[in-house]
């Protein structure tokens, strides 16, 4: 059974949203079984997307890759995005020659020791809803046993999902999983700096990335310091 | 060297990387009609669950169909247990719940008639798991196993994460458009938490007051019109109701 080195990743991605007794969401296991059955993987990240500017990062293997998801939200590109918008999966075994492609993304991710990515999305039919990115700090495709089954966790995870939002919806509740990331300041610094700078909310959420780029910072931080008032309106007017 | 999604423009990489992305491509993208989900379902039960063959039967009008099977072996046993109405997945659907046959031998008198023929075409267990939908089954997965095999747990919840992935793509057949809803439910709950806190953003900028005020205006206001939530965000983040308004 060719199964059977994945069975940690198939149990996790099978098992409850919530599981008594286990500290991690069912998110966070996925993500933790992917890097610890898929042996070229080092990082996995779970992303709910709605649009390039609803996100929530459901899972995250460590911290490196929390903060690989949250480069990527805050300059807006690069595979995870790519493959929610394309609805195709987005391998990119050596990012060092990617800078055309993402210009933003790339030399960022690079410093940050990422050296290849592989994105799939969660999709059905024409609704799409996630992604499932698997990162590798050496570059380098994945072997062929590894791609089909990490295309194979995706589909999977996207039943799984789709389960437990029916579960939600037999509940009577919105279905919405805990984040390991929210970027709920983010949004809230966005309506703020909408208000304050009469610009619409588009425009906010642009000058917040923009600030965080060209200053080095994730849109997070810059967002907090938003709400704090710690960074003064007209740094962010132009 | 680098990959690109297939993005179905001839000669953009070289044919036998064009083949390796088409086959890594996931099932459900592009057109999740029945024939994707039951070849994913098939994949699951013979790949992961390492069943030697799988069937899937749905109750149509005309009683119980096979929808689908792993081989030309188990389309002859699905088809006979329609026909004698009697074996594992009829009692699985009976039930709404799991059947489990470590043993056919075993089962003879359960199953007198569906026993020897499955045997005879090299079985030895079988699990048959619940489509199911509204809480009653509409059909089954089965797994044959040709040694006699008794399932994890872990194994029977990803066959049911599965059947209930299946169950609700061969509804949408029939004109039940559950499984976009929910999935579309999932986006709609996504974008309506960032419109939220946009809005709480937007209210708390324009009126100079804290964030759990500018919350509690919001669905204040929602309580006073008779609104749902999301139309106060939404009017608020599109401009037709300004945060002045919501004081009243």
């Amino acid at each position: 059974m060719d199964g059977e080195p994945r069975e940690r990743l198939w149990r996790a991605i099978a098992a409850a949203a919530e599981v008594p007794g286990r500290r991690e969401s069912w998110a966070q296991a996925v993500c933790l079984a992917c890097v610890d059955t898929l042996e070229q993987v080092d990082a996995a990240i779970l992303a709910l997307r709605g649009s390039a500017r609803s996100e929530e990062v459901l899972g995250a293997s460590d911290q490196w890759a929390a903060k690989l998801a949250e480069l990527q939200y805050t300059v807006g590109e690069g595979p995870g995005v790519e493959a929610f918008e394309g609805g195709s999966p987005v391998l990119v075994p050596d990012l060092s020659v990617e800078q055309v492609r993402w210009p933003g993304f790339a030399d960022a991710a690079l410093a940050l020791g990422v050296a290849a990515v592989f994105a799939f999305p969660f999709q059905f039919g024409a609704i799409k809803f996630g992604t499932l990115e698997l990162v590798r700090r050496r570059p380098g495709g994945l072997a062929s046993a590894e791609q089909r089954d990490a295309a194979l966790a995706a589909d999977l995870a996207t039943a799984a999902l789709l389960r437990q939002s029916l579960e939600a919806e037999r509940a009577g509740q919105d279905f919405a999983p805990r984040p390991v990331a929210s970027y709920q300041d983010v949004n809230i610094a966005t309506g703020m700096l909408a208000a304050q700078l009469q610009v619409t909310l588009d425009d906010a959420f642009a000058r917040l990335r923009a600030h965080a780029f060209s200053q080095d910072r994730s849109v997070l931080d810059v967002a907090r310091d938003v709400l704090e008032r710690l960074i003064a309106l007209d740094e962010l007017a132009e | 060297m680098s990959d690109h999604p297939v993005d179905g423009e001839p000669g953009t990489a070289p044919a036998e990387l064009t083949g390796a992305l088409v086959t890594i491509t996931t099932r459900l993208v592009g057109s999740p009609d029945n024939a994707t989900v039951l070849r994913l379902i098939t994949e699951v039960g013979t790949g992961l669950l390492g069943a030697t063959a799988t069937g899937v039967l749905l109750t149509g009008v005309r009683g119980l169909e096979v929808v689908a099977t792993s081989d030309e072996t188990a389309r002859f046993v699905e088809l006979l247990q329609t026909h004698i109405e009697q074996g594992p997945c009829v009692d699985c659907i009976a039930a709404a719940a799991v059947v489990t046959a470590p043993d056919l031998a075993a089962e003879r008198d359960r199953w007198p008639e569906f026993v020897p023929a499955a045997l005879e075409a090299g079985y030895r267990s079988v699990v048959a798991v619940p489509l199911r939908l509204d809480g009653a089954a509409v059909g089954g997965f089965n797994l044959f196993y040709d040694t006699a095999v008794t399932m994890p747990q872990w194994q029977l919840d990803l066959a049911q994460v599965v059947s209930d992935l299946a169950v609700l793509a061969l509804v949408q057949e029939r004109g039940d458009r559950r499984a976009d809803r929910l999935f579309e439910a999932t986006v709609t709950a996504l974008n309506d938490r960032v419109q939220l806190d946009q809005a709480v953003g937007l209210v708390a900028g324009t009126l100079g007051i804290t964030l759990a005020e500018a919350r509690a205006r919001l669905t204040g206001y929602a309580t006073e019109h008779r609104l749902v939530l999301r139309e106060v965000t939404r009017a608020v983040t599109d401009g037709t109701l300004t945060p002045a308004d919501l004081a009243g």
